[in-house]
C-alpha cells in the first residue's frame, strides 16, 4: 500500500514538473515574442542617435567620416556602437574600394547578431550607399531619409509593444494552461 | 619611406601592386604621380619621367581607379574636403599634395565643388633636412634675420627650403641662437600635421597653426605665441597681404614663399611690389631647377642689391 502510494506521488509531482515545464515554455515564447520587438526597438534607438550625432558633426564641423563614427562608437550602445567602431578603424585603414563596401560588409557581419531585420538591413545598406562622395547638403538629406525611417519603425513598434505587449504574456500563460488541461 | 607609406595606403590597390614593383625594380624614388582616365598613368621619379608598361603596353588608368583613389584621398569624406576641392587641390596626410581636375559644378558663377574627377596628380612631399643649411647666414643683417621671401615656380622646391628655414631657425642652425618660430600651415603642407604633431622635422621652437587662413593664422600666432619669426607658405590672396601688412608692423621676422620666376616679373605683382617696398631690411631667394630642385639662383636684398648669384 504504501509502495503504491509513493508511486502515485511520484506521477503526480512528474506531471506536475512537466505542466509547470510547458507553462514555462510557452510563457518564455509570449516574452520572446515580447523581447525581440523590445531589442530591435533599442538598437534602432541607438542607430538613430548614432546617425544624429554623425549629421551634426558633418553639419557644423565637417568631420571626417573615419574621425567622427569612431568618437560616436563611444557614445552609442549595443550593435550599433560595435559597427560605428568597426567601420571607422576599417575607413581609418583604407581596407575598402568605397565607404559604401566597407558599410555593407561590417553590417552584414553584424547584422547576424542583432535583433534587426532584414528590412532594416536594407535601409541602412541603401544609406551605406549614399555615403562619401556626397557634398554636405546631399550627405544630411541621405542621413534624413534613414532618420525618417528609422522614426517611423520605432513608431510603429512602440505602438505595437503598448498594445500587444501584455497580450504576448497572457497568450503565452494561457496558452501553456491550455496544453497543460488538455494532456491532463 | 615613412612619408612614403602613407601615400601607398591612400593609393587604389591595382596602381600601389604595380607602382610598388616597379619602385624595387627601378630603385628610385616617386616623386609624382599622375592618373588620367583610359590614359597611362605617369610616374616621375627623382632619376626619370615615364608612362608605366604593363608588358609591352601601357598600364591604363580605368574610370575605376580614379574612383577609388578620390574614395580613399578624401578618406570617403569628400564632404570634409568641399573647401579644398574648390581650390582644386587636397593635402593628404604626410603632407602630399594631390591636385584635381574634373567637371566644376558652379554656384552664382563660383565654383562649387568638383565632379566626374578625370585628372589626379600626387605630388609626393620631400623632407630635404639641411638643404637650408648654407643659405641661413644670407638671411641674417647685423645678427637680426630678416624678412625673407623664398620665389621660384611651381615645383623648384619652395616649401622643402621654407621647411628647413624653419627647422635650422628652431635649432639655431648657422645663426647665433634659436627662435621661437610660428608657422601658419593652411594646406598642412610645411609640417603635416598628425594628431598635433608634426610628421616633419621642423625644429624644438616652432608652433603650427594649420589649416588656417593665412591672414589669420599670423594674427592669431602673433596674439597667441608671441614668436621671433612667423612662416607662411604661398602668399597670394588680398587677405595674405594685409595680414602680412599687419605682421610687418609688429616687429615679427616673416618668411614666406610666392611664385615668380624672377625679380622683373616679381615686381610686375602690385601686391608683392608694395609689400617688398614697405620691408626695410629684406631677402628674396630666387629657386629653380636648373641643377636640380631646390637650386638657388640668387639672392637679393630688398635695397636692390644680389647679396649671392650662382656662377
Amino acid at each position: 500500500m504504501e509502495k503504491y502510494n509513493t508511486k502515485g506521488d511520484r506521477t503526480m509531482f512528474i506531471q506536475g514538473v512537466g505542466a509547470l515545464l510547458i507553462v514555462s515554455a510557452t510563457t518564455f515564447a509570449g516574452y520572446a515574442f515580447f523581447a525581440k520587438d523590445k531589442y530591435r526597438l533599442k538598437e534602432l534607438g541607438e542607430i538613430e542617435r548614432g546617425i544624429l550625432l554623425m549629421k551634426n558633426q558633418i553639419s557644423y564641423l565637417g568631420t571626417p567620416l573615419a574621425q567622427l563614427l569612431d568618437e560616436i562608437s563611444w557614445k552609442i550602445e549595443g550593435v550599433a556602437g560595435l559597427a560605428f567602431q568597426e567601420i571607422a578603424s576599417r575607413m581609418e585603414e583604407r581596407q575598402g574600394n568605397s565607404a559604401d563596401e566597407i558599410w555593407e560588409s561590417t553590417w552584414v557581419e553584424l547584422g547576424k547578431k542583432s535583433y534587426l531585420t532584414a528590412v532594416d538591413l536594407n535601409e541602412l545598406m541603401a544609406f551605406g550607399r549614399t555615403l562619401g562622395f556626397l557634398e554636405k547638403e546631399q550627405q544630411e538629406g541621405s542621413m534624413d531619409m534613414l532618420l525618417h525611417y528609422l522614426r517611423e519603425v520605432e513608431e510603429r513598434i512602440n505602438k505595437r509593444l503598448d498594445k500587444n505587449g501584455r497580450l504576448y504574456f497572457s497568450m503565452g500563460v494561457l496558452g501553456g494552461l491550455l496544453m497543460v488541461i488538455t494532456l491532463l | 619611406m615613412q612619408m612614403m607609406e602613407e601615400i601607398w595606403r591612400l593609393l587604389p590597390v591595382e596602381v600601389k601592386k604595380r607602382l610598388r614593383e616597379e619602385e624595387m625594380l627601378n630603385n628610385e624614388n616617386i616623386q609624382e604621380i599622375r592618373l588620367r582616365v583610359l590614359r597611362p598613368l605617369f610616374v616621375k621619379t627623382n632619376k626619370n619621367k615615364y608612362f608605366l608598361k604593363d608588358g609591352d603596353k601601357d598600364w591604363i588608368v580605368m574610370n575605376k581607379h580614379i574612383k577609388e583613389a578620390v574614395e580613399k584621398l578624401g578618406g570617403y569624406s569628400l564632404y570634409a574636403f568641399e573647401e579644398e576641392l574648390k581650390q582644386g587641390y587636397l593635402t593628404v596626410a604626410g603632407g602630399h599634395r594631390v591636385g584635381f581636375c574634373g567637371k566644376a559644378v558652379l554656384e552664382d558663377g563660383r565654383v562649387k565643388t568638383l565632379r566626374q574627377v578625370s585628372s589626379l596628380n600626387i605630388r609626393i612631399a620631400g623632407e630635404v633636412k639641411g638643404c637650408g643649411e648654407r643659405w641661413i647666414p644670407y638671411l641674417f643683417e647685423d645678427n637680426v634675420p630678416c624678412h625673407t621671401l623664398i620665389v621660384s615656380p611651381p615645383g623648384c622646391g619652395k616649401t622643402t627650403l621654407l621647411r628647413d628655414m624653419i627647422r635650422c631657425l628652431s635649432y639655431g642652425v648657422n645663426c647665433k641662437e634659436s627662435y621661437n618660430v610660428g608657422v601658419v600651415d593652411e594646406r598642412g603642407e610645411i609640417a603635416a600635421m598628425k594628431d598635433g604633431v608634426p610628421q616633419m622635422d621642423i625644429g624644438p621652437c616652432t608652433d603650427v597653426q594649420e589649416n588656417c587662413p593665412k591672414a589669420d593664422g599670423m594674427l592669431f600666432l602673433l596674439r597667441s605665441m608671441t614668436p621671433d619669426i612667423i612662416a607662411v607658405d604661398e602668399l597670394g590672396k588680398e587677405a595674405d597681404f594685409i595680414g602680412v601688412e599687419e605682421l610687418l608692423h609688429a616687429g615679427v621676422t616673416l618668411i614666406s614663399t610666392v611664385h615668380g620666376n624672377d625679380m622683373d616679373g616679381l615686381l610686375r605683382n602690385k601686391k608683392i611690389k608694395n609689400m617688398l617696398e614697405k620691408i626695410e631690411n629684406g631677402r628674396v631667394v630666387f629657386l629653380s631647377k636648373k641643377c636640380g630642385v631646390g637650386t638657388v639662383e640668387e639672392i637679393w636684398d630688398t635695397h636692390g642689391k644680389i647679396q649671392y648669384e650662382r656662377g
